[in-house]
């Protein structure tokens, strides 16, 4: 029974893709494709996560299973694109591409799924492949001119994460009994270049989390993308970066303090900067995605704490795993806010209806009491401190200044989508504002509903719930920073209009990139061309015309088809005669 | 000689009968050529899957004949062997289906499938060859078949590119020669052994060993396309689709690949040629190969020529796992060595159907064709995918494989070469899937025409997608015995059991 809800909440996406293929059917495969996350959040809900399936004869030993981690994700995963697909069917109801959407949402999320079910190496890495290049197809949907820039630069970052995976990966494999996570985890923490794979690691998923300076195709896919899409991609995508390190990485087995200082340094550097560089944009789901890079910077710091300290491993594991679990529900439930906000409202009782809707999750992300968010901002700080080294001195007036950066983040994108009335736009489809009420309900409630079977879990969400001066005073003094702003009392008008466009560093990036291509081109292949050329004139001139009457003769003489034809089976007859003979 | 004894020479005979007969068929019997080619192809399948079995059980298939006192004519199965033939042997008919579709109506058709099976009989008696002598009479007997198929249009562009074809692979061939007949100086031309039988040569001799080593690389190297002996290839994209086919995939390129692994591993045997000292250089010849190729591949707008350049980059993929010690990077090299002939020819045959359709040659003029041609740019795309590494292909098995190897020999280093060579794959593959599938197209086509509610002719279509789904089909059942995968995996244990 469970074997059959693991196979089908792996399979199902890719089954009611396949639907598409066959024109008769698609009437019925876009009736259940919304729906086809349903079994594996029903997989996630019931199943013990003990279950390993094994078939040694696909790939190189396929495994699939559910264990404690991959349950976690699986739930996430599953709610937003469950949500994410129900808002999708209404969001592009009237768009005459819509079918084209669907297929490449259901493959992205057969390969979501499939890679936190995955229990080996190479199953792992075919989903992850397969996700990210079906995210393709959702980023590029609208096809403007922003959209196959964004998608460029996404998949050109696609490419350079798997070879650097491989790379890594690789490396370790040679030491590994086999392609389960568990040895080549082993295998990570051993052998002559254990520091380079990991670093491989860290690199290679980092660019799905958007760990700055490879952080630049989030605030360029996000916005180009249609909602739903920037709702997953940022909601569950990312986070399959995250469960990379955590399947792959030696946690917990191996001390490697450089490492891990650097993790932490470019952990905080990618927050403060996602945070500083957002503030600045003009795009509601831009500034989301800056967020996002922001909330993965804090995720790589309690990584990099327990690369440098093992013993802190089992504090920053809950820690890492609720906060992808946060964050997962209530930037979903922004970006889909995004889309609420922007239709017409009819009475100003249902815009106060949505403008609470934006508050609660924009609440929890920036860690207010008796949300999700508190807990995990509490799960955070027990894990830095578990350090115990210099970074955990550090991270513990950090940290409130991540808060703090988070909430004037979040103030910016309050102002942005604020809800108007009178909007040129439809009304509000229940197709829209469920699924988007069901996520921004959760981030405050799901806590208290699951059933934590790991006691730091239970003792951070009880911690949650009271209001500690300690927790609150970034959000307070953010909220107020933001107020003055608003009011034009704080920065100057010049200040105020600053702005740094979307991808930042990729601006200069690129034109160096360009300028680097035309010397390349011009200098060494233009100037290799030509000395060829030269080449090739000088032995026409002097050398060739001694050959050509020889070469012409023999090669008339072979040209003649009859001649080969007639060497070749007198061969082949010489050879069959003296083989009779025998 | 019992009668499976002589399967080798069955094998060899099932496409050179036919060969011989549709020499003489005039050209107006197209059903007789057909079925004699079609016949020849599937015989030579059963046959193959016979001696497949055979070997698998440890059997060892033989037939010899002496040509002179000490000078043997010998063909032999062993894994390496059937590795090949079986890959020849399944290509071959696929593309032979091919070739009847794409030729329909051309002229000189008897010529062309004569030739055609002749060049199959040689690549299947490289394969069988149980010792160099043999290895060099199928060797040169498929230059010669070869030439008449690059040049079948008889157009100027296609004479000259058969001009470089012969002025390369006579040179190599020459090369080869002087090599076989300086080594036999030494120990004479026993059969192929694994692990090599030059153990007991005087190590006063090493230097001229080291000699002989590298004219017997340069001569199958001309073949296999090392940079800088690959002139011949790009220039030889002139010929029709299932040529390049052949040429690619099937026969020559392969035969000279096959050339490097007999050579290292049954001639000297890899773990001498690491005393000799020549791994080294051969594995910094490949590396720069597979740079080099790629890089070339990416100023290519012909796709022709973009696939002959990519080919160039991907064979040394193969010489690369060979020079580089350890049964992880063997076993990586010599499973691509099957692993690109799939992916190679379900490129090449897209390459076709889109020229054959639409009149299609440019990749500047793909934009949108994904719509016209949905089965057919699938398919490139999983070539393309499989190509770049893409997992689940069978193109990530290999680099796996081999990046592996490089790691288990202490010299990953060439990691960098294959992670360097999969993003230049992606650069020059990725904007041709993304033109087919996402962009508008311009104009109407060239030319288009339809068979029917298809979108070209079946007969094109079949092989396309049957190698595509080889393609995804080798990497998803990588673990399964009779898999590229599996069966290397037997030959790997043989040559380092000693």
């Amino acid at each position: 029974m469970s074997v059959a809800l693991v196979l089908l909440a792996a399979a199902a996406p890719l089954l009611v893709a396949l639907l598409y293929l066959f024109p008769k059917l698609r009437g019925v495969a876009g009736a259940i494709g919304p729906w086809c996350a349903a079994p594996a959040l029903a997989a996630a809900a019931c199943v013990q996560p003990d279950l390993t399936i094994e078939w040694p004869w696909l790939l190189l030993g396929l495994r699939l299973g559910l264990d404690p981690t991959g349950r976690m994700f699986l739930a996430f995963t599953s709610l937003l694109y469950l949500a994410a697909g129900i808002y999708a069917r209404s969001y592009l109801e009237q768009a005459a591409d819509g079918r084209r959407f669907v297929v490449f949402y259901l493959v992205a999320m057969a390969g979501n799924l499939g890679l936190i079910l995955a229990q080996d190496t190479l199953t792992f890495l075919a989903c992850y492949a397969t996700m990210s290049l079906a995210a393709y197809g959702l980023i590029t949907h609208d096809r403007r001119e922003e959209s196959w820039r964004a998608g460029r630069i996404y998949v050109a970052l696609v490419v350079l994460g798997e070879v650097l995976l491989f790379a890594g990966l690789a490396l370790a494999a040679t030491q590994a009994e086999g392609v389960a996570f568990e040895p080549m985890r082993q295998a990570m923490a051993r052998g002559p270049w254990a520091e380079v794979g990991v670093t491989l690691l860290l690199v290679g998923f980092g660019i799905k989390l958007g760990v700055v300076p490879l952080h630049f195709w989030l605030p360029l896919a996000h916005p180009v993308a249609p909602t739903p899409a920037s709702a997953v991609l940022s909601g569950a995508m990312i986070k399959a970066g995250l469960l990379g390190w955590l399947r792959f990485l030696p946690l917990g087995d191996v001390t490697q303090p450089e490492i891990g200082g650097s993790c932490v340094v470019v952990g905080f550097l990618t927050a403060f900067y996602g945070a500083l560089v957002g503030l600045t944009q003009r795009n509601a789901k831009t500034v989301l995605a800056y967020s996002s890079v922001s909330q993965m910077g804090l995720v790589l710091v309690a990584i990099g704490t327990a690369l440098g300290a093992p013993a802190a491993w089992p504090t920053v594991f809950s820690a890492v795993a609720l906060f992808a679990c946060h964050h997962a529900v209530a930037k979903s439930a922004l970006f889909l806010g995004t889309g609420v906000a922007a239709v017409r409202f009819n009475t100003s009782w249902q815009r106060g209806l949505v403008v609470a809707g934006l508050l609660l999750p924009a609440l929890a992300l920036a860690g207010a009491p008796g949300t999700m968010g508190a807990a995990a901002k509490v799960g955070l700080k027990y894990a830095t401190a578990a350090g115990g080294s210099a970074w955990a001195e550090a991270s513990a007036w950090l940290l409130p200044l991540g808060s703090l950066a988070t909430t004037l983040l979040l103030c910016r994108f309050l102002f942005l989508a604020w809800p108007r009335m009178h909007q040129q736009a439809g009304p509000a489809r229940p197709g829209l504002w469920l699924p988007w009420l069901v996520l921004s309900a959760s981030v405050s409630g799901l806590p208290w509903v699951v059933p934590w079977s790991n006691d730091h879990l239970v003792e951070w969400t009880r911690a949650a719930s009271q209001v500690k001066w300690e927790a609150i005073w970034p959000m307070i003094l953010g909220a107020i920073l933001a107020m003055g702003v608003w009011r034009g009392r704080i920065v100057s008008a010049r200040l105020a209009a600053w702005r740094i466009p979307a991808g930042d560093i990729l601006v200069p990036g690129e034109r160096l990139a360009e300028r680097l291509l035309a010397v390349w081109n011009r200098y060494l292949v233009g100037t290799l061309a030509h000395a060829l050329w030269l080449l090739r004139s000088w032995w026409s001139a002097t050398t060739a015309p001694r050959f050509t009457p020889r070469f012409s003769r023999l090669s008339a003489a072979v040209e003649n088809w009859g001649t080969m034809g007639v060497l070749a089976t007198l061969l082949a007859l010489a050879l069959a005669a003296l083989l009779w003979l025998d | 000689m019992s009668w499976s004894q002589c399967l080798p020479l069955l094998v060899v005979a099932s496409s050179l009968l036919p060969g011989i007969v549709i020499f003489f068929l005039p050209e107006e019997r197209r059903s007789w050529r057909t079925t004699l080619n079609l016949s020849g192809a599937l015989g030579k399948i059963v046959l193959v899957a016979l001696m497949l079995w055979g070997v698998f059980q440890g059997e060892r298939f033989v037939v010899r004949y002496s040509l002179l006192p000490n000078v043997e004519f010998r063909l032999h199965a062993d894994p390496l062997s059937l590795l090949f033939v079986t890959l020849s042997a399944t290509l071959w008919l696929l593309t032979t289906i091919y070739a009847i579709g794409y030729l329909e109506g051309s002229p000189n058709r008897s010529r062309f499938f004569g030739f055609f099976s002749l060049c199959v009989a040689a690549t299947t008696g490289i394969a069988v060859a149980g010792n160099l002598l043999t290895f060099l009479i199928f060797y040169e007997l498929l230059t010669l078949a070869t030439y008449p198929l690059v040049v079948h249009r008889g157009t100027t562009q296609s004479l000259s590119a058969g001009r470089i074809y012969l002025a390369y692979t006579l040179a190599g061939s020459a090369a080869l020669l002087l090599g076989v007949v300086w080594l036999s100086s030494f120990v004479g031309t026993p059969e192929f052994i694994e692990g090599g039988y030059l153990d007991e040569v005087d190590p006063r001799h090493q230097g001229s060993l080291v000699r002989i080593f590298a004219l017997m690389i340069l001569g199958v190297g001309v073949k296999a396309a090392i940079v800088p002996l690959h002139g011949w290839l790009p220039s030889a994209m002139v010929a029709p689709a299932p040529v390049s086919a052949l040429l690619h995939a099937v026969a020559v390129v392969k035969a000279g690949a096959f050339g490097v692994v007999r050579i290292v591993y049954d001639v000297f045997g890899v773990e001498f040629c690491s005393t000799l000292g020549v791994t080294e250089p051969l594995a910094m010849a490949a590396a720069v190969t597979i740079v080099y190729g790629s890089i070339r591949a990416l100023y290519q707008d012909d796709l022709k020529r973009r696939l002959a350049f990519s080919t160039v980059s991907q064979v040394s993929y193969i010489i690369l796992g060979t020079a580089v010690l350890g049964p992880l990077a063997t076993l990586g090299g010599i499973v691509h060595l099957v692993h690109q002939g799939v992916m190679k020819i379900t490129l090449f045959f897209c390459a076709g159907n889109l020229a054959e359709a639409l009149g299609v040659h440019r990749v500047s003029e793909l934009n949108g064709v994904g719509r016209r041609m949905p089965w057919t740019m699938a398919a490139f795309t999983v070539g393309a995918l499989g190509m770049i590494g893409v997992p689940p292909t069978a193109g990530f098995i290999s680099k796996w494989y081999l990046a592996m190897g490089a790691s288990a020999a202490e010299e990953p280093w060439y990691i960098l070469v294959l992670v360097v060579s999969s993003v230049l794959n992606a650069c020059y593959f990725l904007p041709i899937v993304y033109a087919a599938w996402f962009k508008q197209p311009a104009g109407p086509w060239p030319v288009d025409q339809r068979a029917g509610r298809l979108e070209t002719k079946l007969s094109l279509l079949v092989p396309t997608i049957a190698t595509a789904l080889l393609v995804v089909g080798f990497g998803l059942l990588a673990s399964v015995w009779f898999s590229p995968l599996g069966w290397a995996s037997l030959i790997v244990e043989r040559e380092y059991q000693r």
